[in-house]
């Protein structure tokens, strides 16, 4: 049987994935890393990026991360990830809408705002999930 | 005497009242349950993020957050007042609004700005009419709240916090304590209280709450989130294996990066609540209508009743009367 990890993926809405695994790679903030069982504890932000998570029957699920953090202390991995989408299941025509639904609203904000910001963001996290799959 | 249509009128309009208010009931119970299931999918995040802060904390200092340091004086506070976009809630809104009115003019008096930030439709009328202006406010959101909302009130208060535009920034909402009753309460969301993820395991009489409402809030999240923190860990037998972290980039960055996001799960969780707290209040006060217009039918059916036989009894001795003085 082969040395397994914990492994739980969690946003501020739900716990998205939570299962064991045989090796789990995330965009940490210095770099991608991959963690297995005993690795040694590290505590990282993350990027925004993909996350792999293979199983024991080597099977991979993939979830695109906008940051966060991970917690490894060699027996379990926590993400904290702002949001997180399965990469099958991104559903391109409902990212489009986004965007131009934030390309308006950035036209109607005239001023450097908070809200302007956050519709910055909203545009490359849409633009950044048309790009996987 | 009151006539018989009207009477029969007036029965009627009751009973199309009582079923609206019975169908809201059924909505707002079937609603609840819906409401509590996202606090719970929300709860494995913020035990996962206070463990990781309980583990930030123990290296890094106040100095690493400015969001941690307490500036030396009150000259203006940010008011967050979480209410809902619909009435026909009992005194759900107006509790949480009368608190806040009084905070804020506590404040006025001592000579304190406040900026003010409404969740929910039913906020706004009530500043508009006391003209006190709204910096920020959201609608339509209330029923169905979205961490995207969390993240703009976040932002909105932390920019404030960090230039220094605002001292402190409090939160009103009302907490769920149980599907039936919901407490108004007051948290304080910055300068962040380091108490929450430093001291979670120890008795909490040291630390100071805005009222009593704030405390007996914080208990019941402290249980809900000692539970989840258990699952958490479950795997983690023993504690000692868990050993010295390496943080990358540094403790002091990653701290820098949580306590923002500590900040909007806070604001997100007052949102939930207040969520669960509406269907709740919902849920009673159409109870309460259905239960008085079963009251009042029951008084107009009598009422009703005793008019018709008045009338039968009028009837009949009207004719008794004109048959005797046919006989005469």
């Amino acid at each position: 049987m082969a040395n397994l990890i914990a492994c739980d993926l969690v946003t501020p809405e739900s716990l998205v994935f939570s299962g064991e695994a045989v090796l789990v790679s995330a965009p940490a903030g210095e770099g991608d890393i991959g963690m297995m069982q005993m690795c040694s504890p590290l505590m990282s932000t993350l990027r925004r990026g993909v996350i792999r998570i293979t199983g024991e029957d080597n099977n991979v699920v993939t979830f695109a991360v906008d940051g966060g953090y991970l917690e490894v202390d060699g027996q379990k991995v926590i993400i904290l990830a702002s949001r997180a989408v399965d990469v099958t299941q991104i559903d391109k025509e409902f990212c489009k809408e986004n965007i131009a639904k934030n390309e308006k609203r950035i036209a109607e904000l005239e001023e450097e705002s908070p809200a302007k910001a956050y519709a910055v963001g909203e545009i490359a996290w849409e633009n950044y999930l048309l790009t996987l799959n | 005497m009151p006539n018989l249509k009207d009477i029969k009128k007036r029965i009627n309009s009751v009973d199309s009242i009582k079923q609206i208010t019975r169908t809201m009931e059924m909505v707002a119970t079937a609603k609840i349950r819906k409401a509590t299931d996202r606090i719970i999918e929300a709860t494995p995040y913020s035990a996962a993020m206070l463990e990781v802060l309980e583990e930030v904390t123990v290296r890094a200092t106040e100095a690493d957050s400015p969001l941690l340091r307490v500036h030396p004086e009150i000259k203006h506070v940010v008011v967050i007042c979480i209410v809902s976009d619909r009435g026909l809630a009992g005194g759900f809104n107006y509790n949480v609004l009368r608190t806040a009115d009084r905070y804020i003019q506590q404040m006025k008096a001592e000579g304190i700005g406040c900026d003010v930030v409404v969740c929910g439709k039913k906020g706004l009328p009530y500043f508009k009419y006391r003209k006190i202006p709204v910096a920020l406010s959201f609608r339509d959101q209330s029923a169905d709240p979205k961490f995207v909302q969390a993240r703009e009130i976040g932002s909105y208060i932390i920019e404030a916090y960090t230039t220094d535009k605002a001292d402190k920034a409090v939160v009103f909402y009302n907490h769920t304590k149980n599907v039936a009753d919901q407490v108004p309460t007051t948290e304080q969301i910055l300068p962040v209280d380091t108490y929450w993820f430093k001291d979670i395991g120890k008795d909490d009489e040291d630390v100071v709450y805005t009222d009593e409402s704030a405390k007996a809030a914080a208990a019941s999240q402290k249980r809900a989130y000692e539970q989840a923190r258990g699952n958490v860990r479950e795997s983690v037998k023993d504690d000692k294996v868990r050993g010295n972290f390496d943080y990358e980039p540094s403790s002091a960055q990653v701290l820098e990066g949580l306590i923002p996001s500590y900040v909007e799960t806070r604001i997100y969780h007052a949102l939930l609540d207040s969520a669960a707290g509406e269907q709740g209040a919902r849920r009673k006060a159409m109870k309460n209508a259905t239960d008085n217009a079963s009251d009042i039918l029951v008084t107009l059916k009598r009422v009703y009743n005793r008019v018709r036989q008045g009338a039968i009894t009028t009837e009949i001795t009207e004719i008794v009367g004109g048959a005797a003085a046919l006989e005469d």
